[in-house]
C-alpha cells in the first residue's frame, strides 16, 4: 500500500483544509495516510525562512482571508477567520500538537485530529488551557492525565524528533505531503498528489 | 467582457506558466486582459515582506524545481531553469521589464511578452544586453531603439508609477490577477479566477 506522509500543524488553516480531504483521497486511491504533526515555526526556521509572518503583512493577510474563504466554499467546510487566532498564547499550538502524539499512542489519532481542527478552524474556539483540557476526552484520557502526558519529557522529545525528521526530509512548510519520495506543499497540490497516486510514472523526482 | 488586470514580472517562472492560461481566460471566460509588468522584489518590499526568495533557500529551491516541472507537464509548456538564478543581474531584469512598456507603446506587447518569457524560461537565458536585444528583434522592434527607450527617463518614471499603482491596489506578489474587487495570487489560483469570471456571485468579501 502506498503511503502518504502528511505533515501538518493545527495552527495552520491550510493544514485544516488539507486534513478534510486527505482521508477520502487516500481511501479512493488505496493509499495509507501517515500523520506527522510538526511545529511550523520551527520547520520554517530550519529551512531558513525569516521575516515577518503573514498576519504582520496587511495586504497579504487581507488576501489570505479571501483565499481561505474561497477554499472553504470549494470544500464545503466551515472555516473561521484567521483573525480568531492572531492574538493567542503561542505556547498552546505546540501543546495541541503534542496532544496528537498522546492520542496516537492510544489509537485515537483521527478522533483527536478531527476534534482539534474542528474546534480551532471550524468553530473558532480560542486556543487556551481550557480548550486543551477539553481535547483530553478525544485522546481517551482524563484532562489531568492528558496534560501530564502532553508536557512530559518523553512526548516533548518525540515532538522534537518528528520535526527534525521532517526538516531532514526537506519539509519547509505545512501542509506537506510526501508520496514515493516526492514532496508536495499546500492543500492546493492535492490534485497533483492524486495524479501521482493514480499513475506513479507521473513523478518528476527532481 | 470583463476587464482582468494581469500583473507579472519576467523573472517569475510562475508568471511565465500563467501565460499558458491566457487564451482560455479570453476565449472561454470573456476576459479582456490588461498587462502590467511590475518588479516583484519591490512589491514584496513595499509591504515589509523580507522573506528570502524561494530559490535562495536550498530546501525550497529543490521543491520549486519539482513544482515547476509538474506545472510545465500539466500545461505541456517547455521550461528551462536558469542555473544562475540566484546571481541574476536585477538591473538587467528590470530593464527587460521596462522594455515591455516600450513594446506596448509600439503595439507589440504580446509578441514582446512571449519573447521575453521565452528567453528566460524556455531558453534558460539570463537577462542582459544580448537577451534584451534578441527579445526586441523577436518582437519586431529595433534592438537599439528598444534599449534606448528602456533607459529613457519617461519609461523609468512610467515603470515607477505602474509599480506604485499595483502596490496601492494590494498587489504583493506575481502573478496576480485582479477582476472587479477580487484579487487572485498565483498561477495556482487561476481556477478561482475562472470561476469568478463565469459567476461573479463567486466573489468573496471576508
Amino acid at each position: 500500500m502506498t503511503e502518504i506522509d502528511f505533515y501538518f500543524d493545527f495552527f495552520s488553516p491550510y493544514s485544516y483544509l488539507a486534513s478534510v480531504l486527505i482521508a477520502p483521497l487516500a481511501a479512493r486511491n488505496r493509499a495509507n495516510v501517515v500523520y506527522h504533526v510538526v511545529d511550523n515555526q520551527v520547520i520554517k526556521a530550519n529551512a531558513g525562512t525569516t521575516g515577518r509572518p503573514n498576519h504582520a503583512l496587511p495586504p497579504k493577510y487581507r488576501y489570505l482571508r479571501a483565499d481561505l474563504a474561497r477554499w472553504a466554499r470549494r470544500y464545503r467546510v466551515p472555516l473561521v477567520s484567521p483573525e480568531s487566532v492572531a492574538h493567542m498564547d503561542p505556547t498552546i499550538p505546540p501543546r495541541i500538537g503534542r496532544g496528537f502524539m498522546v492520542a496516537r499512542r492510544r489509537d485515537n489519532e483521527l478522533t483527536y485530529l478531527r476534534a482539534a481542527f474542528q474546534k480551532i478552524w471550524g468553530e473558532g474556539v480560542e486556543m487556551n488551557e481550557a480548550m486543551l483540557r477539553e481535547l483530553a476526552s478525544h485522546a481517551g484520557l482524563s484532562a489531568d492525565a492528558f496534560i501530564k502526558a502532553v508536557d512530559s519529557e518523553e512526548i516533548r522529545r518525540e515532538a522534537e524528533r518528528e520535526i527534525a525528521e521532517a526538516s531532514e526530509r526537506d519539509v519547509f512548510g505545512v501542509p506537506t505531503f510526501v508520496v514515493n519520495g516526492e514532496l508536495f506543499w499546500g492543500n492546493d497540490r492535492l490534485e497533483m498528489v492524486e495524479e501521482l497516486l493514480r499513475d506513479p510514472s507521473k513523478g518528476v523526482s527532481a | 467582457m470583463a476587464k482582468v488586470d494581469f500583473y507579472f514580472d519576467f523573472l517569475s517562472p510562475y508568471s511565465y506558466l500563467a501565460t499558458f492560461r491566457l487564451p482560455r481566460l479570453r476565449d472561454e471566460c470573456g476576459a479582456e486582459l490588461v498587462f502590467h509588468v511590475i518588479d516583484l522584489e519591490a512589491a514584496k518590499e513595499a509591504i515589509g515582506n523580507t522573506r528570502p526568495a524561494a530559490h535562495l533557500l536550498p530546501k525550497k529551491l529543490r521543491y520549486l524545481k519539482a513544482d515547476l516541472a509538474r506545472w510545465a507537464t500539466r500545461y505541456r509548456a517547455p521550461l528551462a531553469f536558469p542555473e544562475r538564478l540566484a546571481h541574476v543581474d536585477l538591473k538587467a531584469a528590470a530593464r527587460l521589464n521596462r522594455g515591455f512598456l516600450y513594446a506596448a507603446r509600439r503595439g507589440v506587447a504580446e509578441p514582446y511578452l512571449n519573447a521575453a518569457f521565452g528567453a528566460l524560461w524556455v531558453a534558460g537565458r539570463e537577462p542582459g544586453e544580448a537577451t534584451l536585444k534578441d527579445v526586441a528583434a523577436k518582437a519586431g522592434l529595433d534592438p537599439a531603439e528598444l534599449a534606448a527607450a528602456a533607459d529613457a527617463p519617461e519609461t523609468i518614471a512610467e515603470y515607477a508609477r505602474d509599480n506604485q499603482a499595483a502596490q496601492a491596489r494590494g498587489v504583493f506578489g506575481v502573478p496576480t490577477f485582479v477582476a472587479g474587487d477580487q484579487l487572485f495570487w498565483g498561477n495556482d489560483r487561476i481556477d478561482f479566477l475562472e470561476e469568478y469570471l463565469r459567476d461573479p456571485k463567486a466573489g468573496v468579501h471576508p
